[in-house]
């Protein structure tokens, strides 16, 4: 847990080999989008092994009703020589692209993205056919950036908000090229919003 | 009778029982005891053996080397992943080989590293320096390496033969002189066989194939093997009609025909590599050096009657091999093969060399120490080492 919080210090736990057990209780905030991450050593190690989680805290008054998804960029070493073998949106590589993810035109989407990438300093997120909303950390309720392109270092987060005009294919991808070729890819296949949505529903499945 | 016949069995069952209880400790091993050795965690390895350039395509032969069954699961060609297809699949047992097809717009001359990973996340890797499109057979080709075994296996060796008036009319010291400087020569190729196959296999065969001792192993064979037939052709070279400098001759054009075959191979290979330029180097290199070995097969042989037919049957033995070298080398590349061939090329030119210093040594009267010998073996090898930088 990143907070500092009654009941947790945010100090390294020693966790002895039986295993352990502990309890974090926190008041839900600051508003924004959050990530959460063990406390045992070797740390790094479980990081770029996926031991990781995010947590939405929403304004009390709520947000603007939207298509709402979770987004964690993830670096994944699997031959443990302190480098990615691969990129991801949400654990698998090349998901997306393979399985578009379906949204409609004319329609406010929400994602709540959280860069859990190691080893490399940067990642990004870069939309095809769009510029979005950004609001770093998801903290203030005005955006900062309206932008096709932000850059996230480590545990760096935030919200991203737009709307599609056009039905069509759109990539979303890191523009550090490495991490789209090593799995970090996706498309949103933009549907039109008059249509019932029961004739696409087949797609993907 | 009847007491041989059990005493012919005591033999064979005394021989027979060692063997069967070494049966019987393999299939419980194998079988029910081998709980009790599951000791340790065995690591997967990949080799990737062969990486072809083709239309558009990089196709990429690759062999599970290690102790356990592993899958292909993705491959990428300079540690960025691409699509690809496993035929006929990606599940290996140990030893069992697999083609991977990578589409990809490659460029001719370009480095690569081709990287397969397997399902446990371990990525393997082959570096390709140079990428150049996989040779295909058409006539033209196989004349053109014709022509190149041509210049670097039978001229050579046909104008090495040359000297042999010369070697005919000097004195029984200068003789041995070129005896001992042929056996120098033939050393000089055996050493040089054995690093190139230990090398080919040390950069393509995986460990599992134990490389340096395979190499050991086919020398040692192959040497026994001439060494027996050898002797017996020496034996009977009298029955035969051949005189003994023919024999010995045939024998040096026998190893050395091996030993060409070998660098037919390493022309061929690096034609379809790509390294045109190193091609050329390496024919000229091998034709200078080559001529010596002309010069192997006339010194014993100048000392019989003049036989021009022999004598060119000799140097076709010697010379051609250089020509199917290059045809294999270049259509149908293996390590493997290449470091099977060169060991036996080695192993015949030992037993070439053990030949000629038995007959050096008779005709010296049992000595081997005399300063013609002596210089002919050390100028020998010198020679070799001196052309050998050209190639």
């Amino acid at each position: 847990m990143e907070f500092i919080q009654l009941g947790m210090d945010g100090v390294f736990e020693a966790v002895g080999p039986g295993g352990g057990k502990f309890v974090y209780e926190f008041e839900a905030g600051p508003v924004g989008v959050h990530p959460y991450h063990c406390h045992v050593m070797p740390l790094e190690e479980h990081i770029i092994h996926g031991l990781y989680g995010v947590f939405i805290v929403d304004p009390k008054e709520g947000r603007e009703p939207a298509d709402e998804m979770v987004m964690v960029l993830n670096g994944l070493d699997t031959d443990f020589d302190t480098e990615n073998n691969f990129y991801a949106a949400n654990t698998i590589p090349f998901y997306y692209q393979h399985h578009p993810i379906q949204i409609n035109t004319n329609e406010l989407i929400r994602i709540y993205v959280v860069n859990m990438v190691e080893f490399d300093p940067i990642n990004n997120f870069h939309l095809h056919g769009n510029l979005y909303n950004y609001y770093p950390t998801g903290t203030d309720l005005v955006p900062s950036f309206y932008t096709d392109m932000i850059t996230l270092s480590q545990t760096e987060r935030g919200i991203m908000e737009f709307e599609y005009t056009y039905p069509g294919k759109y990539l979303f991808h890191a523009h550090k090229v490495e991490f789209s070729e090593k799995g970090w890819v996706g498309i949103f296949l933009v549907n039109d919003n008059v249509e019932s949505d029961e004739s696409d529903e087949e797609y993907g499945r | 009778m009847a007491v041989s016949d059990t005493s012919k069995f005591k033999v064979v069952a005394s021989g027979v029982i060692p063997f069967a209880f070494v049966v019987m400790m393999m299939l419980y091993i194998f079988g029910p005891g081998g709980d009790l050795l599951d000791f340790g965690v065995a690591l997967p390895e990949l080799t990737i053996e062969k990486v072809d350039f083709i239309d558009s395509e990089i196709q990429a032969i690759v062999r599970n080397t290690g102790p356990i069954p592993l899958q292909v699961v993705m491959a990428d060609v300079n540690d960025r992943i691409q699509p690809a297809a496993v035929e006929p699949d990606g599940f290996l047992e140990r030893y069992e080989t697999t083609l991977v097809r990578i589409p990809f717009e490659w460029n001719e001359s370009e480095p690569y590293r081709i990287g397969i990973t397997i399902d446990d996340g371990t990525r393997f890797e082959k570096e390709i320096e140079s990428a150049a499109p996989a040779l295909k057979f058409t006539p033209e080709l196989a004349i053109f390496f014709a022509i190149i075994g041509t210049y670097v296996g039978i001229i050579p060796v046909m104008i090495g033969l040359l000297w042999l008036p010369f070697i005919k009319k000097i004195s029984k010291q200068k003789y041995h002189f070129f005896l001992a400087l042929t056996a120098g020569l033939l050393l000089f190729l055996a050493i040089d066989s054995i690093e190139e196959s230990i090398e080919v296999s040390n950069e393509n065969l995986a460990n599992s194939f134990n490389g340096s001792l395979l190499v050991a192993t086919v020398v040692v064979l192959s040497f026994l093997t001439l060494y027996y037939l050898g002797n017996k052709i020496v034996t009977k070279a009298d029955s035969l009609n051949f005189s003994k400098p023919v024999a010995i001759g045939l024998m040096i054009s026998i190893g050395i025909g091996l030993h060409n075959f070998g660098e037919g191979l390493a022309i061929g290979a690096a034609v379809g590599i790509g390294s045109i330029a190193f091609s050329t180097f390496l024919i000229v290199g091998f034709a200078l050096h080559n001529t010596t070995e002309g010069i192997a097969i006339a010194a014993p042989m100048s000392r019989g009657k003049l036989m021009l037919g022999k004598l060119a049957i000799m140097g076709m033995i010697a010379g051609t091999p250089a020509i199917f070298g290059a045809w294999i080398g270049g259509f149908a590349y293996s390590p493997f093969t290449s470091v099977i061939f060169l060991a036996i090329g080695a192993g015949a030119i030992f037993q070439v060399i053990l030949v000629l210093m038995k007959w050096i040594q008779k005709e010296n009267d049992g000595n081997l120490s005399t300063l013609s010998i002596v210089s002919g073996f050390a100028i020998g090898m010198l020679v070799m080492y001196l052309t050998s930088i050209l190639v």
